[in-house]
């Protein structure tokens, strides 16, 4: 049964994927589709994000800061056309260091 | 007597080769969701080999996820429709490349559409007009996918310590939105589908995602000037 579920959902996936890359040419998207076709990349990362975000803020507020800091050096760095690699870098480097900084703060807090 | 240097044509970067290597922070970004989907679905009552399979059959996740917890939950109907509601953009992913690649092979199409996924998407939207490029990434990013969660089904105990990786994908997130944010109309859609996917991550399969996003849509969608966003 397991794998019926999961050969069905690969399926209807599939389909999803494939749908207009392979029948493009009988397939017509409804004209107010393809004026919203630029804003589904950027509201899916989005909604992940948010979603994310809720989950560390659940976790403590040193990892929430931590991340925080992270995010907007990420963005500043990402902002002025650097690599994402950098930006990425620069994020994950901040967040350590916050994220001792924070621990160091908790421990010296009575 | 003049001679003349002609320094030798360096040569190119290939399409593919460069498209892998552009793959590269967004494997290391989905590293700690991968090993984590990785240790979840070993966990899970199906048997590891069902649930890696899903890396391969599925291939996206969070419907991954989804589906094996709403299976082992005792839905299976559910399942396949949490799964699927989960991947609905990837209708309009590829609704988005079908134009550009209409002239491609049957066979390329259908490889290229199964390896469709976000970040593969975003390589996609990258060089509109290299399909190798696109394809060089989004292999290298299925190899990775199958390694990364098979580590986590397979042997748990390898797994690291995820707690600084796992800032990955939001950063990773975040890097790529600062580039997909181009005008008013954008930062609109996304700001509400942030703050919409942090209010509803509570609801059950993931549904809060897909709620986000079509409010994020609607809202990006009633503005109407593409007003750009000063850097």
């Amino acid at each position: 049964m397991m794998w019926l579920v999961i050969l069905a959902a690969a399926a209807g996936t599939l389909a999803l994927r494939l749908s207009f890359l392979v029948a493009g040419r009988h397939l017509k998207l409804p004209a107010w589709t393809t004026r919203i076709t630029d804003l589904v990349f950027p509201v899916a990362i989005a909604a992940l994000l948010g979603a994310t975000l809720r989950g560390v803020a659940t976790g403590g507020l040193g990892d929430f800061v931590a991340l925080l800091a992270g995010m907007v050096v990420t963005g500043l760095i990402a902002r002025r056309g650097r690599s994402i690699l950098l930006a990425m870098g620069a994020g994950l480097a901040t967040v350590f260091v916050t994220g001792l900084i924070a621990v160091a703060f908790a421990a010296g807090t009575p | 007597m003049t001679t003349t240097l002609i320094s030798p044509p360096v040569p190119e970067t290939p399409a593919w080769r460069a498209g892998a290597q552009a793959m590269v922070p967004l494997m290391l970004a989905v590293t700690p969701q991968g090993l984590t989907l990785g240790l979840a679905l070993g966990q899970m009552p199906t048997g590891r080999l069902a649930a890696w399979a899903t890396s391969s059959l599925i291939y996206s996740g969070s419907a991954q996820l989804a589906l094996v917890s709403a299976y082992v939950g005792g839905a299976g109907l559910t399942a396949i429709v949490v799964a699927l509601v989960i991947n609905a953009r990837l209708l309009f992913y590829s609704a988005a490349m079908a134009p550009l690649w209409r002239d491609r092979p049957l066979g390329w199409r259908v490889l290229a559409g199964y390896l469709l996924i976000d970040p593969s998407y975003v390589l996609a939207q990258e060089k509109r007009r290299e399909p190798a490029y696109y394809l060089g990434g989004a292999v290298v990013l299925w190899i990775w996918w199958q390694l990364v969660t098979g580590a986590g089904v397979l042997m748990p105990s390898v797994v690291p310590d995820l707690k600084v990786l796992s800032a990955a994908a939001p950063l990773c997130f975040v890097a790529l939105l600062t580039g997909a944010v181009k005008d008013r109309r954008s930062l609109t859609a996304a700001g509400t589908a942030a703050v919409g996917g942090a209010a509803l991550a509570t609801l059950p399969g993931s549904a809060g995602l897909a709620v986000a996003m079509i409010a994020g849509v609607a809202a990006g969608s009633v503005i109407r000037t593409g007003k750009k966003v000063s850097s």
